[in-house]
């Protein structure tokens, strides 16, 4: 695959999808505290979202953070737009701002997964 | 080569909260030579909090080093030049002041931003 190739196979994701999340790894086997808690965020909200894992490829991540101009990982972009990554994600689902930007309820206390610290996931990888 | 990665390693569909099939675009980081890592000189906190600081004037940075290995940094930064930019903003000027560096020494920072409260209001 070229850089073009990858370039436009995540430009496409981001527009087409509505909640698309760039991570490490996948939300049922993330590889980064950061990730992990993004997505575990995200099947609290209970929205339906795509999810993209850079690792495979590192070209991906220099595609994307080229694009999207954030230099971290996750990423995560609704409509198109990107929204943030772990720290205001994290901050949003706090507030109840990241419902309403995706346009979902908040989930009730129960629901709530009280994500962990990142420090204290398991081991980060080293890339 | 065919592609190797797809959205979510699977068919074009969203993965939906559940759906644990297989993914094959699923694979372990490739590692750096150890050599490598050694050559990525890693800023210590109170170089990174100065910085900042120096970086944006006025401001007040703490940093913390969150797993004690160094490259695993948090920081939280009080800022008066923050009004009126959105938090995506907001943390783009505290990464920029890094460029280059974040995903390399320094594994990864993480922010929390706050603009300063006006004066006699703390």
């Amino acid at each position: 695959m070229t850089d073009e190739q990858i370039r436009d196979e995540i430009q496409r994701a981001i527009s087409e999808e509505r909640v698309m999340l760039f991570m490490k790894g996948t939300p049922d086997m993330p590889r980064c505290g950061f990730s992990a808690r993004v997505s575990q965020i995200l099947n609290a909200t209970g929205v339906d979202y795509a999810a993209m894992d850079i690792l495979p490829d590192p070209r991906i991540r220099q595609q994307l953070s080229g694009l999207s101009g954030w230099p971290t990982i996750p990423q995560l972009f609704v409509k198109g737009e990107l929204v943030g990554g772990c720290d205001i994600i994290t901050e949003m689902f706090e507030s109840g701002e990241l419902a309403q930007t995706l346009g979902v309820e908040q989930p009730g206390r129960a629901e709530t997964p009280a994500p962990q610290a990142p420090a204290q996931a398991p081991p980060l990888q080293i890339e | 080569m065919g592609m190797r990665w797809r959205v979510g390693g699977r068919s074009r569909r969203a993965v939906r909260n559940g759906d644990r099939r297989p993914r094959p675009g699923c694979r372990p980081p490739a590692r750096k030579p150890a050599a490598a890592r050694y050559l990525l000189r890693v800023p210590s906190t109170e170089e990174v909090k100065e910085r900042i600081e120096r970086a944006l004037p006025g401001a007040r940075a703490t940093v913390t080093d969150l797993t004690g290995g160094g490259d695993h940094l948090r920081a939280e930064v009080v800022y008066g030049g923050f009004a009126g930019l959105s938090r995506i903003e907001q943390h783009r000027l505290v990464y920029d002041v890094f460029d280059g560096e974040i995903g390399g020494a320094i594994h990864a920072l993480s922010l929390k931003t706050s603009i300063e409260a006006p004066e006699g209001e703390t």
